[in-house]
């Protein structure tokens, strides 16, 4: 029978299975363990409030989160609790700092978000830790520093300044301890080169240049410059009335300094090599999926827009998200990926309520896992879905703040959809749009609306 | 006749959407705009293909009647030309012939009916208040609005 037109009724089926595979199979299965939780538990919460980033460093020993209000937070690793494999899991506050401010653009009349669009790590070359974030506009980066000593013993203040016809005698400051304090300070700003919404940055593999990239553009800038930089990328027709596609998301590969990928609105990558040209619009490689004719409707462009693209850390393969599913794609083909995992295709027939809602615009990110194998998105009702590309298995698990005992195990959530399924069972405001991987660990940090669910797997 | 009503829900929609994203905080989204656009050319082709495959329909209807007629009439002709041949003598000071109508029936009007309410919006706590205009400044407030609601159909993305 074919659906009708008008708003359809339909139905979500979930029930909750113990996982209870044989044991041989269990081995190759992990299960996930609720280590912490950060956040408020309001029911209400404030839009400043709203996690829109979520990023480990690249040992991840820390973890920094952004949010709209424009703030970071980073947590750190419990150093004591790393010997312990069952809580090493553990991160507590690091630094909280304001990175960026809202502003005004006073020619354009425009008021600039100040909401954290991206955070991406340098890697660390000394003791302090360096990290780049962004807003719309600007890019800013971070140098967070502790300061466990500090001068004492000035001959001429001490505090305030002393009479200096009192001092009988000189003394050599020394550094004594004191309590451990983190510092975040800004020590570059990079302002004023785009035009459109930043909505990428990426950190080269040189460790000295990375770029960004907004709706038309992708620039490349030097770490230690901040008044100009290089546009390597440049996607605006000369009519604007003749667009028909945007940046929506790019990368620099992690090995080859010269390689940069970026996503489109029309669910297009294209693989870019500097070397080729200084001005990369056109591109070297090009991976593009042929449209399925039969599954056309009013909304085929906004679900085939590309809302992530991240390479694997062997930099052989890359993983690109859209509105219902993630595709691995290998750079040496570019004709298909080599692997579709349907994410929620379940919301495939109810297009036109997710487009009245706003909810078809939303932007899932994804992550691998530190070996490739396994990889992770989120999505609505607070689920977040991990696929495993060696065993070709998926499970589906939900951020709840009812599942909160320390280690308590995940269940996998099974999701069904029926015949007769309500649009009201998929809650559009419970959503995951970003998540992270541990480098080296299999630790993984799951942002709902405003909390930081943060998980581990079940050692056996 | 489903489709062209949903054709022009979404149509309403979509252009309520670009309505709102002028007024967000952070400014238009040039992708988000730029995918309801695309959306909105959707609907607008399936739209007026529906409208043109009815008036079609309409004018095979009209033409086959008028067919029938002709066929009806052509029997009657050879009793009718001695009347014919009558009037043409003077057709000078005949009473002229009824033209017909250049506009085609059924058109009401140009507008579609898709388009929002031609009337202001008003920001938030304030309220409306009918008063008399005169109709100058009636006339130039709807000439404006009809104005801008134009480019949003014709244009992509406004200029930055």
């Amino acid at each position: 029978m074919v659906p009708s037109s008008a708003q359809k009724v339909f139905y979500l089926l979930i029930y909750f299975c113990v996982v209870s595979a044989e044991a041989g199979e269990k081995s190759s299965e992990m299960e996930w363990c609720f280590s912490q939780v950060k956040g408020a538990i309001d029911d209400e919460v404030a839009e400043a409030d709203l996690i829109s980033a979520v990023e480990f460093n690249y040992t991840g020993e820390l973890l920094a989160t952004g949010d709209k209000g424009g703030r970071i937070v980073i947590f750190q690793q419990n150093p004591e609790n790393k010997s312990q494999p069952q809580c090493r899991a553990e991160y507590n506050v690091y630094s909280t700092f304001q990175s960026h401010e809202p502003e005004f653009d006073y020619l354009k009349s425009l008021e600039i978000e100040e909401k954290i669009n991206k955070i991406r790590w340098l890697p660390k070359k000394n003791a302090a830790h360096f990290l780049l974030s962004t807003n719309d506009k600007t890019i800013k980066l971070w140098k967070i520093s502790e300061r466990n000593k500090r001068p004492e013993g000035y001959n001429l203040r001490n505090g305030p300044y002393k009479d200096f016809t009192s001092i009988a005698s000189l003394q050599v400051p020394v550094f004594k301890p004191m309590d451990l304090m983190v510092e975040a300070s800004p020590r570059r700003v990079f302002a004023n080169a785009h035009k459109y919404h930043i909505n990428s940055i990426s950190v080269n593999s040189d460790n000295e240049t990375y770029l960004s990239a907004d709706d038309l553009r992708i620039n490349l800038w030097h770490l230690e410059i901040t008044g100009q930089s290089f546009n390597i990328v440049d996607i605006k027709p000369a009519n604007m009335e003749d667009l028909t596609e945007v940046i929506t998301a790019a990368e620099f590969h992690p090995n080859q300094c010269h390689t940069l990928v970026y996503g489109s609105s029309k669910g297009i990558i294209r693989l870019c090599d500097m070397r080729a040209a200084a001005l990369c619009d056109k591109h070297a490689k090009i991976f593009e999926e042929p449209e399925d004719r039969n599954s056309r409707s009013f909304f085929s462009e906004i679900i085939s827009s590309i809302s992530d693209v991240k390479f694997s850390h062997s930099g052989r393969y890359m993983m690109t998200r859209d509105y219902l599913s993630v595709k691995i794609w290998d750079i040496n083909m570019g004709t298909r990926p080599i692997e579709t995992f349907q994410v929620n295709e379940y919301l495939r027939s109810n297009l036109c309520s997710l487009y009245d809602n706003d909810c078809i615009f939303d932007k899932f990110e994804c992550c691998w896992s530190g070996n490739d194998r396994v990889v992770m998105t989120g999505s609505y009702n607070n689920f977040f879905r991990m696929f495993d590309r060696g065993f070709r298995r998926d499970v589906t698990l939900e951020a709840s703040r009812e599942n909160c005992k320390p280690q308590s195990v995940l269940k996998p959530c099974k999701v069904s959809i029926g015949f007769e399924i309500s649009i009201d069972s998929v809650d559009c405001n419970k959503k995951i749009l970003h998540t992270a991987w541990h480098p080296l660990d299999n630790i993984i940090a799951v942002a709902t609306t405003n909390n930081l669910f943060i998980f581990q797997d079940k050692l056996k | 006749m489903e489709m062209n009503a949903e054709a022009k829900r979404i149509l309403a929609v979509s252009i309520s959407k670009l309505y709102a994203s002028r007024s967000q905080r952070g400014g238009l989204r040039l992708h988000r705009s730029l995918l309801v656009s695309l959306v909105m050319k959707s609907a607008r082709d399936i739209y007026h293909s529906t409208v043109a495959l009815v008036e079609k329909a309409v004018e095979t209807t009209a033409s086959t009647e008028e067919a029938m007629e002709a066929m009806d009439t052509a029997e009657k002709l050879p009793e009718k030309q001695p009347e014919i041949t009558d009037n043409t003598e003077d057709k000078e000071n005949q009473r002229p012939v009824a033209k017909r109508p250049r506009k085609r029936p059924g058109k009401v009007s140009a507008v579609p009916d898709f388009l929002p309410e031609k009337r202001a919006r008003l920001e938030p706590g304030e309220e409306r208040h009918d008063t008399a205009q005169s109709p100058s400044v009636c006339r130039s407030s709807v000439v404006t609005e009809t104005r801008s609601a134009l480019p949003l159909l014709s244009r992509v993305i406004p200029a930055f």
